[in-house]
């Protein structure tokens, strides 16, 4: 008798799990079936929409690698990503780290102050950015990306990593000096380890916004060469009114399982209680 | 020969001045105790020694050297902080090791090795070496915290309330721990403490401190038995000594020396009529609160009677009570400095 209660929790448990992984995945499962659906399947109203009613095929997945450069707006929109995660940590974390600890009671102020900026929505911003890209002759260039996205993405990461660093004792930074550090190897060896929940906080966040910011993309390059895939891929695909919807679906599915995978792997980092037991408790 | 020398040193943080001109030469060996109520400057004066903080005023010497304007780890000093600080994304192994890696670069591995063994074995701990901190108890994260202080061999150990987190039980053992190994080293010690058991327990000499400036320096049993002013005989004692004013001075003595006139001797002391309003019972004490003949109701006066004085007091009762002449001390009654041969 006793087990039965947990039993019947577990059962509960379980079913509520179940639904929301079911819930969360099934976007992707309803891209993944069908990127490789044949188009007569696919448009005839009476069939199931969930299952393969005519045999699946390859031929609009081929569509998108051969005749878009699918490849090439992967290239880029990693190029973006990349450069930009690594000039927003460049900035933020010394940012953040300062406002934290150096600067007192104006640090707080200056933290609030950086956020509100974070708060002016780039469709605003997009005209006035788009004059000062011309005037930088950066104009279908990916640097122009490069250069702008850290206006979004610096003010928010700035603002993340304070609390971060505001959550480490200021006393074990302190036994870092006193047990022979620099205040550099100091926050290096002790604050960096630390933080880095936060620091993966910023590197998903900051690689996201560059995968799906469209308005920045759209306006500043039109050369289909220097596309990033949110802009690159509707551009290709739509063409007209003519939506070629599997291979649009497969260009979304191929990178957002791998993004997705990877920051699955980040998460327990993500969730992890890391300075519990620094002092005491 | 002292191996730490403050010279007149003060700190302001902004119109707060923390420590007020403060001097101190610290012995080879000596197990100094800062001591004082919360806010008197005893963790500021511990830190600019360490280095955390500069001096706005005066000079700090460690060995031969002036140390003012060098960063911490430019000193010969290790620190236990109140909460330990240790790196909690570290093991214990690693705790006690990163001292050496940082300050003992000339050490090979294998030596590094041997000293973080060495240290952990000191203070018996060396079977948790592979865990990480949060899987410690608190009495074994003050080991830590004390094996990767001495790892490096400093040449002062400065210890900020290391006793503060543990529990009652723990903490007496852990004192006892200290003050044996600190002997047994023969490091230089200067602990602070807002406790006076541990203060009178741990030093050789105790620094009393109050806003920011030395009250007195002396042994426990000179900061106990002749105090300077009256803020070091209330903060000293417990209960606290009893100070019943006079047209002239501020009479002081404690309660443990305030007994029964007939376990007095008569002919060497002065006599009170003792008016007793509360009795507590402490087992191996008997408090009495009341007050004296010729003094105020409200100057309340204690008497402290140990087991062996059984005389029967009753609440409400008035006794002929006595104290020593000797251990009678006068404070000025304006600046609460000793008057009758404090010793400063």
């Amino acid at each position: 008798m006793q087990t039965a209660p947990s039993s019947n929790r577990r059962i509960g448990l379980w079913a509520a799990i179940s639904f929301f992984v079911f819930f969360a995945a099934s976007p992707f499962l309803c891209m993944a079936i069908m990127a490789f659906k044949d188009s007569a399947d696919l448009y005839r109203k009476a069939n199931n929409p969930f299952f393969y009613n005519l045999s699946p095929t390859l031929e609009h997945v081929e569509l998108l690698f051969n005749d878009t450069p699918y490849l090439l707006f992967i290239q880029n929109s990693l190029l973006v990503g990349i450069a930009v995660v690594i000039i927003t940590l460049t900035l933020a974390v010394p940012a953040a780290y300062a406002l934290a600890r150096l600067t007192g009671r104006w640090g707080e102020r200056a933290g609030i102050l950086i956020f509100l900026v974070y708060l002016v929505p780039p469709t605003l911003l997009f005209i006035p950015m788009f004059r000062i890209i011309v005037a930088l002759g950066l104009r279908n260039n990916l640097l122009s990306l490069i250069i702008t996205y850290p206006t979004i993405t610096v003010p928010f990461c700035t603002w993340l990593l304070m609390g971060f660093f505001k959550a480490i004792p200021r006393e074990l930074e302190e036994a870092a000096l006193v047990d022979g550090q620099h205040r550099i190897g100091a926050f290096l060896r002790v604050i960096m380890p630390l933080s880095l929940p936060g620091v993966i906080s910023v590197i998903v966040f900051t690689f996201t916004l560059t995968l799906h910011e469209f308005i920045y993309a759209m306006t500043f390059i039109s050369s289909s060469a220097q596309r990033t895939i949110s802009v690159g891929i509707p551009t290709e695909l739509v063409r007209g009114d003519v939506f070629f919807w599997q291979s649009l679906l497969a260009a979304a599915v191929i990178i957002a399982i791998p993004v997705g995978l990877i920051y699955n792997l980040f998460l327990n980092r993500l969730v992890q209680g890391f300075t519990m037991g620094a002092v005491k408790g | 020969m002292s191996v730490v020398e403050i010279k007149d040193v003060a700190k302001q943080f902004g119109d707060v001045r923390a420590v007020d001109g403060v001097s101190l030469q610290i012995s080879t060996g000596e197990f100094l105790v800062i001591l004082g109520p919360s806010g008197c400057g005893k963790t500021t004066l511990m830190r600019l020694v360490a280095g955390l903080e500069q001096p706005s005023h005066g000079e700090i010497w460690i060995g031969d050297r002036n140390m003012n304007g060098l960063p911490p780890r430019m000193r010969q000093i290790a620190m236990v902080f109140q909460s330990y600080a240790l790196y909690p994304h570290m093991s214990v192994y690693q705790n006690i090791a990163f001292p050496l890696k940082a300050k003992r670069q000339e050490l090979s591995k294998v030596e590094r090795d041997e000293k973080v063994h060495q240290a952990a074995a000191m203070v018996s701990i060396g079977h948790l070496l592979s865990r990480k901190p949060r899987q410690l108890s608190g009495g074994e994260r003050q080991r830590v915290a004390i094996a990767r202080a001495l790892v490096t061999e400093p040449m002062v150990l400065l210890l900020d309330e290391p006793l503060s987190n543990l529990d009652a039980k723990l903490r007496a053992a852990a004192r006892d721990e200290l003050k044996e190994f600190q002997r047994r080293l023969g490091i230089t010690t200067i602990f602070v403490t807002h406790d006076q058991v541990e203060a009178m327990g741990l030093g050789d000499r105790i620094v009393v401190m109050e806003s920011g400036k030395v009250q007195q320096i002396g042994t426990p049993q000179a900061i106990y038995d002749d105090p300077d002013n009256t803020f070091v005989a209330t903060f000293l004692g417990s209960p606290s000594m009893n100070l019943l004013p006079t047209d002239h001075y501020e009479l002081g003595f404690r309660p443990e020396h305030f007994l029964p006139a007939t376990r007095v001797d008569g002919s060497d002391s002065i006599k009170f009529t003792f008016h007793v309003k509360r009795v507590e019972y402490l087992g191996s004490d008997r408090l009495l609160y009341g007050f004296v003949d010729g003094f105020p109701e409200t100057s309340l006066t204690l008497a402290k009677l140990p087991i062996s004085v059984d005389d029967p007091v009753e609440v409400g009762s008035s006794y002929e009570f006595a104290v020593r002449n000797l251990a009678i001390k006068r404070f000025d009654k304006e600046s609460g400095l000793r008057w009758d041969g404090g010793k400063s």
